[in-house]
């Protein structure tokens, strides 16, 4: 049996939090969520995750500044990223992927479409 | 002896002959004689076998095995006699021995026939060797047992001088050298024990009294039968040449071992058998081996040679590659060598060969390190010079004595055309170059004449210009090189000058050009010195100040200026020249000057300094200004003017700037209100449509489940209709649209309807709601509704960021002209730093921990609404304590 692939979600939005855990449980992925961008960072200098699954604005350290951050680690870089955004102006999208994510999806989302998304990525990863 | 023993045998067993059968006497009788005949044919051999030949030897092989075979006749024969023997002894007769000895007969009849063969041989032999004696260019002499000459050959006459009968009966000590007697006696004495030739080389002196050497070989003949000694035959020759030879050779070698010592190299010389045949104390100084060289002679070389290997800076090579060349034996000079020390040697090896055999490996080694180190300097020298000629901007041709190219650069490859790489040129012969190049320059002729001159006369010559055909001017330097002041080549340096020739031209040029602009001009131009003498003045002087140039110069300036200018223009000059200040303006100065016939003249004057060479001049430019004046006052109107309209255009655009700056502001703003407006509706949206359809796709979803994310979409769903309201509210007033219906009304009932409305969400969390409300009427001019909101919406945000069991107040007071309410909470409390974004629309404050939502519109709506009031909305707050929003309204 093979070892589950394991996501991080960053999310402040008790209800999006939810509704992550809730989804991406039931495809079969684990799932480990946190508020925010600080906490994200704290966590993965101790362990690493498969695909991390972020929303974008947070107070404290946002979903941009998180990606970042991932993509300059030698070590975390490769880990997919994945933009949730309810940023949906103009320059949202090109600001995301310029920062390194390497999907940017706006709110709100099909959920199926979301698990779909993450299984590719974590696919081509392999 | 034989034939003795024979008949002694024969008398003993056969004492009557008559017994004998008749065939056999015969037989006895031959063996009888045969056996005499072979006596006196062994004397006979013997005698010539001294004479030492391959015939000889082979005759005395021959006779060794006649011997040899006559033994086992004899044998035979005994054997036969004693059968007879025994038959005589014994009764029957001795029919059957008949065809033995017969047989006997038979073999000795043979054996007779080859000894007289044999001794035909022999005696033929004996004449060749007579002959062979006679002939000889050897010395070949035979001495009786008492040294007495029996003997010599006719070729002492020309070895000797002697007639052969002048030596006969004398001994050989009688014409030996003194010195040589001991010794010879001695060999011989030897020889005589030991019964073996042996070789002497002694002096014998010729008939001249000259000495000669000789090489004697003496055989000392014995009579075989009783050993008795009866002769010495002695064959000699002549080796005074060999051994002239050998005394130079060991002069020489003596020689040659003084030159070993003195030698600057190392040598060792190692024989076939890897011993050692020669070395010399540099060998053993260079690999510091603490023994006499003479004591190593002989060592094996190894014993040499390992303990050096440690001083190599590569042992396993050296020796590989030694032992390779010593197999090889063939010579190998100047092999470098580095040893751990870091001295540098070279060995040679030279197999040494003796009349074409290999006998002996020498090996030299040289410490070369000096010289290494020279070469290395000399290396680095060279490079540096070759480098620095290459790289020079000059075109530059060294050549030897010989005229051949020493050094060449690739500019002077460009500069002649030469396409060929300036390596490539090193070494050739130039002797006819400018003969060649001679096309090259503008006067061919002349160019082959100066450098033949140049050559000739061997003296440098330094920056000699000459024209190229193609225009170009090069300058040629032309350097001898003398070493030690012999003559050693010579230096060609060219360089294209042709630009500087150019400039220079156009300089000149531009310089007659301002001398004639300076001449024509018609303001004065005026230079002088820092004494304010006049070192040139041009013509106009004449037209503003009435002198001629010439009148002006080598004079001092203040003749031109009023008498009472005079003194100041002198202290400024003394000041300037002191302190390098300008204490006035040096341009357009407005001043007067002295015209020759007395009057004053206004001018105008610009002075610049000009140091040169460490000296400073001024230069003045001076106009006339009596007619310019008036026009000046109006041009200056006109710029006035000008500048004017200029700042006032400015001041139009500065407004435009501004306005424009203030439109990006607003439309800034309004971009991030519109992308703020687009997230929070998103947010919502995203969870009410992502639970239903987590609903809908999910059959097996638990029903409580279900029904958390019924009451998510709910909550969702309201939070997007309170959202869309405040974003509506926001909408009018900042568009304006909302209006505010001022009325005065007491505000204390709805003061108190505020309280009582946010009632149930205090109980909720068990919050201690206190209003302190004075009891009597407050008149204020106010849009009921819209105040009513503002208070409900700061106490919801109290009783929202108090924790549960905390108290939330409601105070309002009456202060001279305002009325003063204030809502204070026991809450979470509001950090520094979001303070002066809390009114701002989508603002919230973070707080780690803490999820509590809103809209980020209300207090921003509030603010909006109380201004709207002229009023004002304030906060304090201490993190962990709590906050007070104060709202304070005019009464008017």
């Amino acid at each position: 049996m093979q070892q589950p692939y394991h996501i991080l979600v960053v999310e402040d939005e008790p209800a999006m939090q939810i509704l992550l855990r809730h989804n991406l449980a039931r495809a079969g992925f684990g799932v480990t969520v946190v508020t925010n961008g600080v906490e994200a960072q704290g966590l993965l200098e101790s362990r690493s995750f498969d695909l991390i699954c972020s929303d974008v604005m947070m107070s404290g350290m946002d979903g941009m500044q998180l990606c970042n951050w991932v993509k300059s680690q030698p070590e975390l870089c490769a880990t997919p990223f994945v933009l949730l955004s309810s940023r949906a102006q103009q320059g949202d999208r090109e600001a995301g992927l310029e920062a390194g994510a390497d999907i940017y999806m706006t709110k709100p989302f099909d959920v199926e479409q979301l698990v779909v998304v993450l299984r590719q990525l974590l696919e081509e990863k392999k | 002896m034989l034939n003795r023993l024979l008949q002694r045998q024969i008398r003993k067993h056969l004492p009557d002959l008559e017994t004998i059968p008749d065939e056999l006497r015969p037989i006895l009788e031959a063996v009888s004689a045969s056996y005499d005949r072979f006596e006196s044919d062994i004397h006979l051999i013997e005698r010539s076998m001294d004479l030492s030949s391959n015939e000889l030897m082979e005759a005395n092989e021959q006779l060794r095995r006649q011997t040899e075979r006559q033994g086992v006749v004899l044998e035979k024969l005994q054997e036969t006699l004693e059968a007879c023997d025994i038959e005589s002894d014994g009764e029957y007769a001795a029919g059957q021995n008949d065809d033995e000895l017969l047989a006997i007969a038979n073999a000795l009849r043979n054996l007779v026939a080859r000894q007289n063969e044999s001794q035909q041989q022999l005696r033929a032999s004996e004449e060749r060797f007579r002959l062979l004696a006679e002939h000889s260019s050897d010395l070949i002499v035979r001495y009786d047992a008492d040294g007495h000459c029996t003997y010599i050959s006719p070729s002492c006459g020309a070895l000797l001088g002697f007639e052969q009968a002048d030596l006969l009966g004398k001994t050989v000590f009688d014409v030996m050298h003194p010195e040589d007697v001991r010794r010879t006696a001695v060999a011989l004495n030897r020889a005589k024990k030991r019964n073996t030739p042996f070789t002497i080389t002694a002096r014998i002196q010729r008939r001249d009294g000259r000495y000669r050497w000789f090489e004697t070989t003496i055989r000392v003949i014995r009579n075989e039968m009783t050993g008795e000694l009866m002769e010495y035959h002695t064959a000699a020759r002549d080796v005074t040449l060999r051994k002239d030879a050998e005394e130079r050779l060991r002069g020489t070698s003596t020689r040659l071992q003084a030159l070993l010592e003195h030698l600057e190299s190392g040598m060792l010389l190692i024989d076939g058998d890897q011993h050692v045949a020669m070395i010399n104390t540099q060998f053993c100084r260079l690999f510091n081996i603490p023994v006499q060289p003479s004591d190593l002679i002989g060592a094996d070389a190894a014993v040499i040679v390992t303990p050096t290997l440690a001083l190599f800076s590569e042992p396993e090579k050296v020796m590989m590659n030694a032992m390779k060349i010593q197999n090889r034996c063939l010579p190998v000079v100047g092999e470098e060598i580095s040893l751990i020390d870091g001295r540098t040697l070279e060995r040679d090896y030279v197999p040494v060969y003796l009349d074409g055999v290999l006998e002996s490996h020498m090996w030299t080694l040289r410490d070369i390190t000096p010289r290494k180190q020279a070469e290395e300097r000399m290396r680095a020298t060279s490079s540096r010079l070759s480098t620095l000629i290459e790289s020079l901007e000059a075109a530059v041709l060294v050549e030897d004595d010989l005229r051949t190219i020493a050094v060449v650069n690739q500019t002077f490859c460009d500069m002649f055309g030469i396409p060929a790489p300036p390596q490539s040129l090193v070494g050739m012969d130039c002797s006819n170059a400018a003969e060649q190049s001679k096309l090259l320059f503008a006067d061919p002729g002349g160019f082959v004449e100066r450098v033949n001159r140049l050559l000739h006369d061997r003296v440098t010559v330094i920056g000699e210009e000459i024209a190229m055909a193609d225009g170009r001017i090069v300058e040629r330097d032309y350097i001898p090189i003398f070493v030690n002041e012999v003559y050693n080549g010579h230096l060609w340096s060219y360089r294209d000058i042709t630009e500087r020739k150019k400039s220079e031209q156009a300089l000149r040029e531009s310089e007659e050009r301002y001398r004639l602009l300076a001449e024509t001009a018609n303001d004065v131009i005026v230079t002088i010195d820092h004494s304010s003498t006049v070192l040139f003045a041009n013509r106009a002087v004449e037209n503003v100040f009435g002198y001629a140039p010439e009148e002006v110069e080598g004079r001092n300036l203040e003749m031109l200026m009023p008498e009472y200018l005079r003194q100041l223009h002198h202290h400024a000059m003394q000041r300037y020249s002191r302190t390098h200040v300008k204490h006035m303006a040096w341009q357009s100065l407005e001043l007067p000057g002295l015209h020759r016939d007395g009057h004053e003249v206004p001018l105008n004057v610009s002075f610049t300094e000009i140091r040169k060479d460490g000296r400073t001049y001024f230069t003045g430019i001076i106009r006339d200004n009596t007619e310019r004046r008036t026009a000046q006052a109006e041009v200056q109107k006109l710029n006035e003017d000008l500048r004017k309209a200029n700042a006032m255009l400015r001041v139009e655009r500065d407004h435009e700037k501004e306005h424009v700056r203030a439109l990006q502001e607003i439309n800034a703003m309004k971009n991030e209100f519109v992308s703020s407006v687009s997230h929070e509706l998103r947010t919502p949206l995203a969870s009410i449509i992502g639970f239903a359809q987590t609903i809908l796709v999910d059959d097996e979803l638990p029903d409580e489940t279900q029904r958390e994310f019924l009451q998510i979409i709910h909550d969702e769903g309201k939070r997007l209709a309170k959202l869309i309201n405040e974003l509506l509210d926001v909408a009018r007033i900042e568009s304006g649209r909302t209006e505010i219906d001022r009325r005065p009304t007491n505000i204390v009932p709805l003061l108190n309807r505020a309280l009582q409305s946010v009632s149930i969400s205090a109980q909720s969390k068990s919050i201690e709601l206190i209003g302190d409300i004075p009891g009597r009427e407050i008149h204020v001019s106010v849009d009921a509704d819209r105040i009513s909101q503002v208070l409900i919406n700061l106490l919801d945000n109290a009783i929202k960021f108090t924790p549960n069991g905390g108290h939330v107040m409601l105070h309002v007071r009456r202060h001279e002209r305002e009325v003063v309410m204030s809502v204070i909470d026991t809450g979470l409390g509001i950090p520094p730093e979001s303070m002066a974004h809390l009114f701002e629309k989508f603002y919230r404050v973070h707080r780690p921990g803490v999820e509590i939502r809103g809209t980020g519109l209300g207090l921003a709506i509030a603010r909006q609404l109380v201004e709207m009031h002229s009023g004002t909305i304030t906060v304090e707050s201490i993190v962990g304590k709590g906050s007070t929003f104060t709202v304070r309204l005019p009464m008017d």
